[in-house]
């Protein structure tokens, strides 16, 4: 139950929205799916005014987008995509399959309906399914501001704590640009949950790009092990540029991840089994992912 | 038993959706949350925040400012005493002892949800604060604690037959375990609610109970009132599996609250006051001893068990925590030990099966463990011990024997089953396939039914039932239009409201469809016999060569329509015949009656991190004559849904620190979803009851867990003991045993 009052706006443009945001300067916060904005009222998080986005179509799209000669550089996904139409969208399973399996993963379908790709990187949880994969696929974040002022970030210059970004209050992440390569990718995700649906203790997501003889990209991508969602680096330069990854390959950046990486505490699971999952989720996301690509 | 099993079904079953699944799935049933009283108020409780105490003062000056506040009362002003919240002790409904995190303490009244919400918050409360326990050896092991004046614990219990000394000592394998399971709660969709309003000195209780009779005679006896002053009425329930049984102290606040301020008042809880206030089920520590001779005759069981069932326990009997296993095997002798641990911790309770799960869990596992020992087949074990008879008498009926074998065969044990160290393990899962059975009392009592028809012909059924969930609204219809020949369609059901509706036991230890089935039978026959004497006189055909079928009147033999019962009401000249019938079967000296079930599961165990997912589920019962198929396939399929999460998932974690519920959320305590139920295949033998259909209700949830944990040690040889089983210990042995 909301206990407190709070005023509601429901503009239909990017400029109605930033009209109100300037009058409501500090006080209001958009809401787009709702699924973690709606959770923290109900524990009693005041938030005098709400600024419901769900109206400005523009922000519903996902379309492919060209670079300057007209190939397909990248699938921009609007900030109000949900998971469900994320998991659905032809342009996103043909051209970012990581993404469309991380959507289809997120809590459950009732979530999956209503949270959608702004929210969840703005809401900016360390262990959020696509913070981590916004990483993985090195994603530009869009971001619109009164006088329609737009930058564009990437993902790890955009998070930068738990539930901090470099959004300002009177800001809008309007769409994310995920880049699109006509390598064979391979990729997964996979994560550790106290019970089905629930947010990931910790999530691992990986990429590879693979021209045919060596790996030119492998990315991993964490989250929950520390402030925001990172990328391995250390561990990803040990495959880069590799003909094959093998098992011992696997194992040993397993064991490097567990090394390097803190997975939180839960109440219900001791620290060692954690941290033992983390190396063993990171060797099932990097198996199958290397699977993919040499099959 | 083989003639049982050659003989083929009369009919076919009966398989009807529910009468009312229509107003359910359009949202047009009226729960109790959909009431609108006109001028009604909203009670909200407030509760001790110190685990054990004496409330010494109540400062209500902060709440009683908020705008909308009505009125507030507490353990200062109104003790009342809700004899159904505790049977060996007296519970007020405001304590002025508080004994958890939660104890209601009183209620604050206001106009809006909200204001009461607030006003409730802002209440101050003064404690003098007692030493406090919130595990079974704490309060064993404390002398200074006093939960209870009279003692903090409940029992022994002793249950005995044979002589166990000897049959231990004599026998050739003996083994030693110990098992444990988990508090757990409930959790029916829709949380607590009441709405009540006086009109003078008669009360009106719009109740989310398992029993409006019951409620109402618990209404009246701890008000103070004649029963037939309170009217109860229960339309549609969202559940309750034993926790809204009879009458809850939150019927009980509504009509205080109601009564100070002269206005209709609703108390409704959310699912975190539901969690904290409503009871669930008590947690287990179990030492069990079990003898067999080598060919895997059980000679022997011996159970010795503590419960922690928290600081009230409702209308248990002392000692009754650990019960039912002693109704599946024959033994020589059979040695129980039982007692009931009171600790400063959320109230425990009925819930569906209340002692069943957890008395399984551990026979059902340690017979396993033994079978394994012996190098017995688990089945075959399991065929080698079932019980025939109870000890002294007989069964009314027994399809026990059935249940295990073509439950094995239909889900193709033989062919699945291979010891453990020869499961096939591929790419890190492991498969592997238990079985687990189990009994239940089904017992015969008391009940009332009018059934009547009127001259359009309509079938009508009166019963006091509340339709929890079980489907009751429809079996009762079932049941009287097989018996009449009314087709089903052309059947209503009145029921629900004390006021209107005759006796009906609660919908609680599974037995409506015997009870108040049994009545409505028998009216229904007796309505029959009168419209064949209409008949007799109307076509001048003995009524004995007569037969009502699709609501019509046909000779028997040639099957000629003669008239249709409406033509039979209107040539009788009778707006409607009625029949108002009370029955009260009772078994025959030395007769028991039991229903029975045998389950099995499969498994596939992730040997990297010891996940468990349950790929298979099959379950096959005895609950004698079937009325209505659908429903209850879907009743055991709820049951064993309850049991999954009772062996994978559902455990309520309590504080160390302050024996509080450290997740009341659905969130955090987690009910299994449908990504981890498998199909679920049910089947029911064709036993044929003398008294009619068995019970059904509690059984299924029964074999469950130790089902599920026989599978986990088949796939991995690793044997869980306790609930639920955790990933983390099954990853441990897995490595431990490398
Ligand atoms: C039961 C449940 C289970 C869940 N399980 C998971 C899970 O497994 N994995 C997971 O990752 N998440 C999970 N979530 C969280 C879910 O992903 C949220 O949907 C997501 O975090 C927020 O998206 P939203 O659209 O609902 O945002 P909202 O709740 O509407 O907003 C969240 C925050 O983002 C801001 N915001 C939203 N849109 C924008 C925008 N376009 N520009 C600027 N700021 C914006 C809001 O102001 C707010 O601060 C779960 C949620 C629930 C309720």
């Amino acid at each position: 139950m909301i206990l407190e009052p709070f005023q509601y706006f429901s503009p239909l443009s990017l400029d109605e929205a930033f009209e109100i945001l300037t009058e409501h300067h500090g006080e209001a916060k958009i809401i787009a799916g709702g699924q973690s904005l709606i959770p923290l009222m109900k524990m009693g998080v005041e938030m005098p005014c709400i600024v419901d986005i769900k109206k400005i179509h523009e922000l519903k799209t996902i379309e492919l987008s060209n670079d300057g000669s007209g190939k397909v550089s990248s699938v921009r996904v609007g900030a109000l995509a949900t998971y469900n139409e994320i998991e659905r969208s032809v342009p996103v399973r043909r051209n970012i399959p990581l993404l469309a399996k991380t959507a289809s993963g997120i809590g459950h379908p009732l979530v999956r309906n209503r949270g959608t790709i702004g929210g969840s990187l703005s809401h900016c949880d360390p262990a959020a399914d696509l913070c981590a994969t916004a990483l993985a696929l090195d994603a530009q974040i869009c971001i619109t501001g009164p006088g329609m002022k737009t930058r564009v970030l990437s993902a790890r210059d955009f998070f930068k704590g738990p539930l901090e970004t470099d959004l300002h209050n009177d800001e809008i992440l309007t769409s994310v640009f995920f880049p699109v390569s006509n390598m064979k990718m391979g990729y997964d995700v996979q994560k550790l949950t106290l019970g089905h649906g629930d947010f990931p203790v910790f999530i691992v997501s990986v990429s590879l790009h693979y021209d045919g003889v060596k790996f030119t990209n492998a990315a991993i991508a964490l989250g929950g092990v520390g402030e925001t969602a990172v990328r391995a680096s250390e561990c990803e330069s040990l495959m880069r540029g590799k003909e094959s990854i093998t098992g011992e390959d696997i194992r040993e950046v397993s064991r490097l991840i567990t090394d390097r990486y803190d997975p939180p505490v839960s109440a219900e699971l001791s620290p060692d089994y954690t941290r033992e999952m983390l190396s063993v989720y990171t060797g099932k996301a990097l198996r199958n992912a290397v699977q993919m690509v040499t099959g | 038993m083989e003639a049982v099993m050659e003989r083929q079904r009369e009919k076919p079953h009966v398989s009807e959706p529910r009468i009312d699944a229509r107003e359910r799935a359009m949202g047009l049933a009226k729960y109790t949350a959909d009431w609108q009283v006109k001028d009604m108020l909203y009670a909200r409780i407030f509760t001790s925040t110190v685990p054990h105490g004496f409330v010494k003062g109540i400062d209500s000056s902060e709440a009683a400012k908020t705008p909308g506040f009505v009125d507030i009362v507490s353990c200062l002003d109104d003790s009342t005493v809700w004899q159904a919240g505790e049977r060996e002790h007296e519970r007020r409904v405001f304590a002025d002892h508080v004994r958890f995190v939660g104890d209601c303490i009183g209620a604050v009244t206001a106009t809006t949800r909200i204001a009461a919400r607030k006003a409730a918050s802002l209440v101050g409360v003064q404690y003098e604060e007692l030493p406090a326990s919130f595990t079974i050896e704490s309060t064993l092991g404390n002398s200074q604690l006093k939960i209870w004046d009279n003692g903090n614990f409940l029992g022994p219990l002793k249950f005995e037959y044979g002589d166990s000394e000897e049959e231990f000592s004599k026998s050739q394998v003996v083994l030693e375990r110990h098992y444990s399971t988990s508090r757990l709660h409930n959790v029916p969709l829709e949380p607590a609610i009441s709405i009540a309003w006086w009109d003078g000195d008669n009360l009106t209780v719009v109740a989310a109970t398992q029993s409006v009779h019951g409620c109402r005679n618990g209404i009246a006896k701890d008000l103070g009132l004649e029963p037939e002053k309170v009217r109860v009425i229960g339309y549609y329930k969202g559940g309750g599996f034993g926790n809204k049984i009879n009458s809850m102290n939150y019927d009980l606040i509504a009509a205080i609250c109601s009564r100070r301020t002269g206005k209709p008042v609703m108390v409704e809880y959310s699912r975190e006051d539901e969690f904290i206030n409503v009871h669930g089920r008590w947690s287990t520590d179990q030492d069990l001893r079990m003898a067999a001779d080598r060919a895997g005759k059980i000679n022997a069981v011996e159970v010795k068990a503590k419960c922690d069932i928290g600081a009230y326990t409702r209308h248990i009997k002392r000692g009754h925590f650990i019960e039912g296993p002693e109704h599946y095997y024959s033994t020589e002798a059979w040695n129980a030990e039982i007692y009931g641990v009171y600790t400063n911790t959320p109230a425990t309770g009925h819930m569906r099966a209340p002692p069943g799960p957890q008395s399984a869990f551990s026979v059902e596992s340690m017979v396993d463990e033994l079978a394994h020992e012996l190098g017995i087949d688990p089945v075959d074990m399991r065929l080698k011990n079932f019980i025939r008879n109870p000890p002294s008498g007989r069964f009314t009926s027994n399809g026990f024997e059935e249940c295990i074998i073509k439950g094995a065969e239909e889900f193709g044990w033989k062919q699945r089953w291979k010891r453990p160290e020869k499961q096939r393990n591929k790419s890190g899962i492991a498969t592997g396939v238990g079985v687990a059975i189990g009994s239940w009392h089904s017992g015969l009592g008391h009940g009332e039914a009018i059934v009547s028809v009127d001259s359009s012909g309509t079938l009508e059924v009166n019963t006091g039932v509340v339709d929890i969930g079980t489907g009751a609204k429809t079996t009762m219809a079932l049941i009287a239009s097989g018996e009449v020949g009314i087709p089903y369609a052309d059947t209503r059901v009145i029921w629900g409201d004390t006021e209107t509706s005759p006796y009906s036991v609660g919908e609680s230890g599974s037995r409506t469809t015997g009870f108040t089935g049994t009545a409505v039978r028998e009216a229904s026959r007796q309505l029959k016999a009168d419209l064949l004497l209409i008949g007799e006189k109307l076509h001048g055909i003995s009524s004995s060569k007569l037969e009502i079928k699709e609501g019509n009147l046909i000779r028997s033999g040639n099957g000629s329509v003669l008239s249709s019962v409406r033509e039979l009401m209107q040539a009788s000249g009778n707006g409607r015949i009625t029949k108002s019938v009370t029955t009260e079967p009772t078994l025959k000296e030395g007769e028991e009656r039991f229903v029975f079930a045998a389950h099995f599961a499969e498994v596939a165990v992730d040997l990297e991190t010891g996940e468990v997912k349950l790929t298979d589920y099959l379950a096959y019962h005895d609950s004698g004559e079937i009325v209505n198929r659908l429903t209850a396939e879907s009743q055991v399929q709820g049951g064993i849904v309850m049991g999954i999460g009772m062996a994978l998932t559902e455990k309520l974690l309590i504080s160390k620190t302050d024996g509080s519920i450290e997740n009341p959320s659905l969130l955090l305590y987690r009910i299994p979803n449908m990504t981890q139920i498998p199909k679920i295949k049910v089947f029911f033998t064709d036993t044929v009851d003398p008294y009619g259909p068995k019970s059904l209700g509690e059984i299924p949830i029964i074999p469950v867990t130790a089902a599920i944990g026989n599978a986990i040690f088949n796939a991995t040889g690793v044997r869980l003991r306790n609930l639920p089983f955790s990933r983390e210990e099954l990853l441990g042995e897995l490595k431990d045993r490398k």
